[in-house]
């Protein structure tokens, strides 16, 4: 063992997958030349740094070169670094240390005898304990060299003893609490850390995998996500480099992991991508468990079913699995995928079949495994007191609180015991609210309630309050403290207090598994309710369909078909009494109403704007539809996702008297030249002489970066491009690419969705006059990951965003109607109607006018 | 090429609103004086489809003008026309000037109508009231260069009528030079300037060749450069019940090109296949699946499909895993106005099959529109409507 980690690590990035070196330029030698190369080299490197340490048959010049023409080939510096290292070490003091690596390597044996009688069923009493002693008598005598790698060895391998022992009564024991344990797991991290750094301070990246992952595995146990999550990630960059797949795929493992704890699926799903990349879906069952994971959490229950068919576990291959417990996985999704089909009795039959497995292997691993789906599949059939029954059973108390409180909560409204279903709920959300609160600032791409939890749990709430209390300006204040992680009472209060502020009140929506829920408070503060008997999937499809069939209406006209399904999408989702309340407004007043929208989950991408109101259009008939009043052009509708507090915006400004930033129209060479966004921003600047407008060739970076932190409203006239996702390996903190688009500047520049979270933007309002501005992927309880999104989280008060692709031409006449409206005295919502209304009288296409959304309460 | 190749007008560019000048203005004129042609005319007129959408927006500014807008207004659109310094505006007096200025200033939409104004509105179309002759496949209807018959066609732009030799076999163009209108002629009727803002205002600022020129129809500007995974089929297709040719006979599925993915995997569905569903109520339904098939393509071909609703999905598998790359609806309809002979490539020329992508295009038909160019000769035109850029 005895040097192998330097050897690795000399040899770290030669090592990856040779066959994709390419052939150096003028070498004129193959691949396969270069990689036999790169091995002699290594070996080479290996040989001298061995004679240099033990025996004194290299010299340092000889180890010198070899670690040169190491380095040469393959662009890395770690044998340089390496040789540097032993080169500073007196040689009695190279011999004591190479010396004490060989006493390791006996230690280290021992320790993979245990694990083997261990996994074979045959470990021999005391051994753990024996071998310890032994490693702890090891790292003292280690410590008092001056090279310290043998030490670090030392060290890690005890930190590793350590955390096994750690996992095994974590968690759901409460042993965390314990003394001991805390004492243990300090000891853990302690010797972690001195590997780490003695093995940095030895120029050996390698070796630093197993302390990083001890680390990371430590501050899971800790709850302490950023840490684990950043342990992973330098333990995946670490061994990308090196081409150790395995300590790669645990890496990769542990940030999906850490990712489904923030409620990221989209960083869950860019780690797996890159797993993907070498290992086989066939062969890696971690892999395609995780796969499954998503598709669930899509509600694509049927592919998850599919795709699990086809990718059973395979122990045979699968060297990082455990076969019982990879079956009971295996078993356990297939089972929640029947579920989600609305299939009960297949569930039923996959989880009978793992229960007569566990009589086998009665472990309560197993047992906790498939409790919840015992539990949700007696729910589906009607039985909550069998249910409840089962979550007296002993396994359930090893079920995460979260999971514990939201199974009981929803037992206990199904029933009709709503005052504990209420407790339990609350409960369950208190913990993801407080998930997200810490969150907050480090994980933009992520929702605790919305994910990791579940809008189930919501909905489910939302229903106590309706069922148990009769109470539906409670159910909306339940639904909305979860997504503005708050407590209910100070949600009611927020929610009356806005309910108050528009002229027709406000309407919240929440989609759960099987039903869809809205509230509407009106501006007196009663609320009203209505339940939809169709779950989020069933929702998620019609607004796909509404959707693209208003794109297409850029094409053809507005189809008969698209008529029915917005007219079906009203009667489903808005109040019956919402179009009686417009046209008796509009009776006496001049000016249109105002309405808050508050959609949550799929709901988000409703296009609202679209939607009629005072009654079905009827039939497509031209006249009837132009007739037709909707939403987006008869009433100043506003959407917030998420109620915010004062303090996490912007304040509200009189946008006529203050200095405004207007940014477009770039020169960009691979892009079509915007003439609408030239013009419309030449004449806001004419008609606003507090705007500054920075248009063509400077509309740069730097000048969108300077706007947006600027704390002044900003409207931007430019293209949205598409950007790579950046990979889980970046070292970039913020490398979750949760929003993959930027916006086009000058210079063929782009500022990404990360570098304008990275400004901050605290506007009192931000225009986007650009395509699908407002667009991106729907994360629960999170809204959708638009460009306008990262805006709203830092702290602007108000968006004017687009849903869809617009045209450049309807964009300049939309904006300059918008700003006109804001001149006049409008308020952004009101100034967004006009515009639409503009756009709509003139014969522009739905997919044109109803683009716009104004998003945020001003 | 077809022969016929050389009497097409080259796209050089649009009817750009500065080198049109008022010459157009007979063009113009004929179009925005829409509501005086009879019934039948107007019919017509609507038959081609960039003339009723033009005549659309008309109605729609009338509308709009009427019912509010202007109406409200302390000005009246031929005072908003006169500001903007339109073709054939007369001066206003200083005071309605300054009138006008203070309306336009809390008006930024009309305020940029305006602007448009000064640049002349672009030349559309003129219904030639000389011949009853219908069109032949061989010289459509719908051409940038002027046909005898009782039909509409593109006026060329000045600079684009002088620049294209007349073939010694095609007609006699209709004078393009004619006689501005003057300022009296646009005044004395409101709602023809209201049109010429509208105008103005739908057609204006475009530098971009348009289905008038006798090029291959455009797509708008869109201020986003983000594709979407699934090409074609989408919108509305025309039934495969008549036409071997049409698309719905053969149906192509396309996805954008991938380098990464090793296999692709479509599904089909029927939507609404309880008859008595409207689409409404069918909104939420999942659709019952027709068929599904794995391919190393990026295009397949499918059998022939019925008149209805479909939706179709597509994944890629890359390194393994299978992810989906989007959902598309789309209808397959019956529409009278085409035909087996109006759909069929073989035996039409190159000329007569652009007019008819043109003609599906401007109908909405997207994805016939797109088969059809298929069968035009290679070129960068060809090539750029098929790739959508």
């Amino acid at each position: 063992m005895a040097g192998i980690g330097v050897a690795a690590e000399a040899a770290a990035t030669p090592s990856i997958a040779p066959s994709l070196q390419p052939a150096r330029s003028g070498s004129g030698q193959s691949v396969t030349e270069d990689a036999t190369g790169i091995l002699d080299a290594k070996i080479a490197f290996f040989e001298a740094l061995v004679g240099f340490r033990a025996e004194g048959l290299t010299s340092d010049e000889q180890l010198q070169l070899a670690a040169n023409q190491l380095a040469g080939l393959t662009g890395d510096d770690a044998a340089l670094r390496i040789a540097l290292y032993y080169g500073a070490l007196a040689p009695p003091d190279r011999v004591a240390g190479f010396l004490m690596e060989e006493r390791f390597d006996a230690i280290h044996d021992l320790v993979h005898l245990m694990d083997t009688r261990a996994r074979t069923g045959q470990p021999e009493p005391g051994e753990h304990r024996r071998i310890t002693a032994r490693l702890v008598d090891f790292i003292g005598v280690a410590r008092e060299l001056l090279d310290q790698v043998p030490a670090a060895h030392g060290e890690s391998l005890a930190a590793r003893l350590a955390m096994r022992g750690l996992e095994q009564r974590w968690p759901g024991t409460h042993e965390e609490q314990n003394a001991e344990f805390r004492r243990q797991a300090e000891q853990a991290q302690s010797s972690a850390s001195f590997a780490i750094r003695a093995f940095e301070g030895a120029g050996m990246a390698t070796p630093q995998l197993e302390p990083e992952w001890v680390l990371a595995r430590l501050a899971l146990i800790d709850d302490d996500l950023a840490e684990a999550e950043r342990c992973f990630r330098r333990m995946n960059t670490i061994a990308s480099r090196s081409g150790h797949d395995a300590w790669r795929e645990r890496a990769l493992m542990g940030l999906v992991g850490v990712a489904h704890e923030h409620g990221s699926p989209i960083r869950a799903s860019a780690a797996l991508s890159e797993l993907a990349t070498f290992r086989s879906p066939q062969d890696c069952w971690g892999l395609a468990r995780e796969v499954a994971v998503l598709r669930l959490g899509r509600d694509e229950a049927a592919e998850a079913i599919l795709w699990l068919e086809s990718h059973p576990p395979n122990p045979g291959i699968d060297r990082e699995i455990e076969a019982v417990t990879a079956q009971d996985e295996w078993a356990a999704l297939m089972a929640a995928a029947h579920l989600r089909a609305d299939r009960p009795f297949q569930a039923r039959l996959v989880l009978d079949t793992m229960a007569s497995a566990e009589a086998r292997d009665t472990s309560e691993e197993s047992e906790r495994r498939s409790l919840p789906l015992r539990v949700v599949l007696q729910l589906e059939l009607g039985d909550p007191e069998g249910a409840l029954a089962t979550l007296e059973e002993p396994a359930a108390a090893a079920l995460e609180a979260k999971d514990r409180h939201t199974l009981r909560g929803s037992a206990y409204l199904a029933a009709g015991r709503t005052t504990e279903a209420i407790a339990e709920l609350e409960a369950a959300l208190a913990a993801a609210a407080k998930r997200d609160v810490q969150d907050r600032r480090a994980v933009v791409d992520a929702s605790a309630v919305g994910e990791w939890l579940g809008l189930s749990a919501v909905t489910d709430l939302a229903k106590a309050y309706l069922v148990g209390r009769h109470d539906a300006l409670g159910a909306a204040a339940a639904i909305e403290a979860a997504h503005g992680s708050m407590t209910v009472e100070e949600a009611r209060g927020r929610l009356l207090t806005l309910a108050s502020s528009m002229d027709l009140g406000l309407i919240t929506w929440i989609a759960g598994a099987d039903t869809t829920l809205m509230i509407h408070v009106e501006a007196s503060g009663r609320a009203t309710h209505a339940s939809l008997p169709m779950g989020r999937a069933a929702i998620a499809r019609a607004i796909r369909r509404v959707r693209q069939g208003i794109i297409d209406t850029r094409d053809a006209p507005m189809s008969g078909r698209l008529n029915s399904q917005l007219n079906g999408l009203a009667a489903a989702l808005l109040p019956a009494e919402l179009g009686r309340q417009i046209l008796a407004f509009a009776n006496s007043h001049d000016e249109a109403p105002s309405l808050l929208l508050m959609p949550h989950g799929a709901l988000e991408r409703l296009p609202f704007e679209a939607l009629p109101v005072g009654g079905p259009a009827g039939p497509l008939d031209e006249s009837t539809v132009k007739a037709t009043r909707r939403l987006g052009t008869d009433v100043s509708v506003a959407i917030v996702t998420k109620m915010r507090a004062a303090a996490d915006m912007a304040p509200r400004v009189d946008l006529r008297k203050v200095r405004w930033t207007a940014v477009g129209a770039p020169d960009f060479q691979s892009l079509q030249g915007l003439d609408g966004a030239a013009k419309e921003l030449s004449s806001l600047g004419r008609m606003n002489p507090r705007m500054s407008v920075l248009a063509g060739p400077r509309a740069t970076r730097q000048a969108l970066m300077q706007a947006l932190g600027s704390g002044t409203p900003l409207h931007v006239s430019s293209h949205v491009v598409p950007v790579h996702r950046t990979a889980p390996g970046s070292d970039s903190p913020a490398s979750g690419g949760a929003v993959p688009f930027g916006l086009a500047m000058s210079g063929d520049d782009v500022v990404t969705s990360d570098e304008l979270a990275g400004t901050a933007p605290r506007l009192p309002l931000l225009v986007l006059a650009a395509c699908a501005s407002g667009d991106g992927d729907a994360l629960d309880g999170g809204s959708v990951r638009g460009l306008a999104q990262v805006a709203l989280d830092a702290g602007t008060r108000c968006t004017l965003l687009t849903q869809w692709p617009i045209s450049d031409q309807s964009a300049y006449h939309a904006s300059l109607t918008f700003h006109g409206a804001l001149l006049a005295g409008s308020p952004p919502s009101e100034a967004a109607r006009r515009a639409r209304k503009l756009l709509r009288d003139t014969g522009r296409p739905m997919v044109e006018w109803s683009a716009y959304r104004l998003s945020g309460a001003w | 090429m077809d022969s016929n190749d050389s009497q097409l007008p080259r796209p050089s560019g649009l009817p750009n609103s500065s080198g049109s000048g008022s010459g157009s203005g007979s063009g113009l004129e004929t179009l925005i004086r829409f509501d005086e042609l009879s019934p039948a005319e107007l019919a017509e007129l609507k038959t081609t489809p960039s003339a009723a959408r033009a005549i659309d927006l008309m109605e729609s500014a009338e509308a709009y003008l009427e019912s509010g807008g202007l109406a409200e207004a302390s000005v009246s659109a031929e005072e908003l026309y006169a500001y903007g310094l339109g073709p054939g505006a007369s001066a206003l007096e200083s005071e309605r000037q300054a009138a006008v200025k203070r309306h336009l200033s809390a008006s930024p939409e009309e305020s940029a109508w305006v602007e448009g104004l000064q640049a002349a509105p672009p030349s559309p179309l003129i219904l030639d009231h000389d011949s009853n002759e219908e069109a032949s496949e061989d010289q459509p209807a719908l051409s940038a260069q002027a046909q005898p018959g009782k039909h509409l066609r593109a006026v060329a732009s000045d600079a684009f009528a002088t620049a294209t030799a007349p073939s010694p076999t095609a007609a006699p163009p209709v004078p393009t030079q004619r006689p501005a209108p003057t300022g009296v002629n646009w005044m004395v009727w409101s709602p023809l300037a209201a049109a010429a803002l509208v105008l103005a205002m739908a057609l204006g600022g475009g530098a971009r060749p348009s289905a008038l020129d006798g090029a291959l129809p455009d797509s708008p500007i869109l201020r986003s450069s983000i594709e979407l995974r699934l090409l074609f089929p989408r919108g509305r297709i025309l039934s495969a019940n008549a036409p071997s040719g049409a698309f719905a006979a053969r149906p192509r599925f396309e996805i954008t090109p991938s380098t990464e993915a090793s296999l692709f995997r479509y599904e089909l569905k029927r939507l609404d296949p309880i008859a008595s569903m409207d689409a409404g109520s069918a909104l939420f339904e999942a659709g019952e699946s027709l068929w599904t098939v794995e391919s190393k393509k990026r295009t397949i071909t499918a059998n022939p499909l019925e008149t209805g609703a479909y939706e179709w999905t597509a994944w890629e598998t890359i390194n393994g895993v299978d992810r989906r790359l989007g959902t598309m609806t789309f209808q397959v309809v019956e529409d009278p106005a085409w035909n087996a002979a109006t759909l069929q490539a073989e035996g039409a020329t190159e000329t007569v099959i652009r007019e008819r992508v043109r003609q599906l295009h401007a109908d909405g038909y997207l994805t016939d529109a797109r088969n059809l160019v298929r069968a035009l000769p290679t070129s960068s035109e060809r090539s750029s409507y098929l790739t959508g850029q």
